[in-house]
């Protein structure tokens, strides 16, 4: 290098960053863009639907809103577990990850297994009729993402045990609660359409 | 054609930004080192390169011995982090071998889908898990973490 050249020496910068400065944040932004049109395409599709009959659900009884509304409960509470593993992620704090990350996973599994008392409750066949279909599809959609994030809790608080636990696997616990919330708030809609447009529209 | 065959064989070559471009990318050599620049410059100006001092202020510090790359912040490109993009792995291959291998099964059945999630899965899991020793001292930074929580 040429004498006198001027530098700027970045070797003392951080090599993580938590929140939009991340990577891995922005990758989060455009997946739940992704997945959030997803679920806006299906749920355009649930109410064309709903404009063609004039009976809804036609010729089937109402789901029952038991189990779903357990459900969307249980997934408001399981915020806290997540916005707790989130903070305890920022401050390094690895004991309290795991803590939390373990809670946040069960409470991801709790979600799941009423998840699978929601299917018979819905009162119908994936194939009986149209809106059968739309509405096994609405849930399922979200089933998926559910099960996913359930998934993606577990391997991130194995990990959380068996190491190497750096920096930046802390930004990815941050980011799988950034990531829980989405799915979360995605539920209250779905619930809605799923358990009370049959009623109320 | 024509210009292009007759360059090709005769006349002068260009040298380095012939016609006083103002943007990055004419800012390195012709033809351009397989890295394009030894270090990241520094922009000084709203134009590049017409706004460089000679010698242009360069980037330095960050390692070469791994993937690392500079973040910045969005609105200003002020310097913010190094990011470490993982090392060379065969999982993202084997995970497009078993997506493939899913769509093509689930034109025939639908139990293409339950029996490829557990694969899918193991090769996305795979792909995430991060490396031991891996050359950004990983061990160190967990021995830190580690001290931190006694």
């Amino acid at each position: 290098m040429s004498a006198g050249r001027r530098t700027l020496d970045v070797s003392a910068l951080p090599n993580y960053a938590f929140g939009h400065q991340a990577l891995v944040w922005w990758g989060s932004v455009g997946f739940m863009v992704i997945e959030g049109s997803m679920f806006v395409i299906v749920l355009i599709a649930y109410f064309y639907l709903r404009l063609q009959v004039s009976d809804w659900p036609p010729s089937l009884p109402n789901p029952a809103v038991g189990f779903g509304t357990a459900n969307l409960l249980l997934v408001l509470v399981s915020c806290i577990p997540a916005a707790l593993a989130k903070k305890a992620a920022e401050r390094l704090d690895l004991k309290s990850v795991q803590l939390w990350l373990v809670i946040l996973t069960l409470f991801g599994l709790g979600s799941v297994v009423l998840r699978a008392f929601e299917y018979p409750a819905l009162n119908c066949r994936w194939d009986d009729n149209a809106y059968a279909s739309i509405t096994w599809l609405l849930l399922s959609l979200h089933t998926i993402h559910v099960a996913t994030d359930v998934v993606d809790s577990g391997v991130l608080a194995a990990l959380m045990f068996i190491g190497p636990v750096t920096e930046r696997r802390l930004v990815d616990v941050a980011e799988n609660s950034f990531y829980w919330y989405f799915i979360v708030l995605w539920w209250v809609p779905i619930y809605l359409t799923v358990y009370f447009a049959p009623r109320w529209l | 054609m024509f210009n292009l065959v007759r360059s090709y064989l005769a006349g002068a070559a260009a040298g380095d930004n012939p016609w006083n471009a103002d943007t990055l990318e004419w800012g390195t050599s012709s033809p351009p080192p397989v890295y394009n620049f030894l270090h990241v410059p520094i922009v000084e100006g709203q134009n590049a390169l017409w706004d460089r001092s000679q010698p242009g202020p360069v980037v330095t510090g960050i390692r070469s011995d791994c993937r690392e790359v500079l973040v910045t912040d969005v609105m200003d490109a002020e310097p913010h982090h190094r990011e470490e993009f993982p090392r060379p792995s065969i999982w993202p291959f084997l995970c497009s071998v078993v997506t493939s291998a899913f769509f093509i099964g689930s034109i025939f059945t639908p139990w293409a889908l339950p029996v490829a999630v557990v694969p899918l899965a193991v090769t996305l899991i795979g792909w995430f898990w991060p490396e031991r020793n891996a050359p950004d001292s990983a061990d160190e930074r967990a021995a830190r973490l580690r001290e931190a929580r006694a």
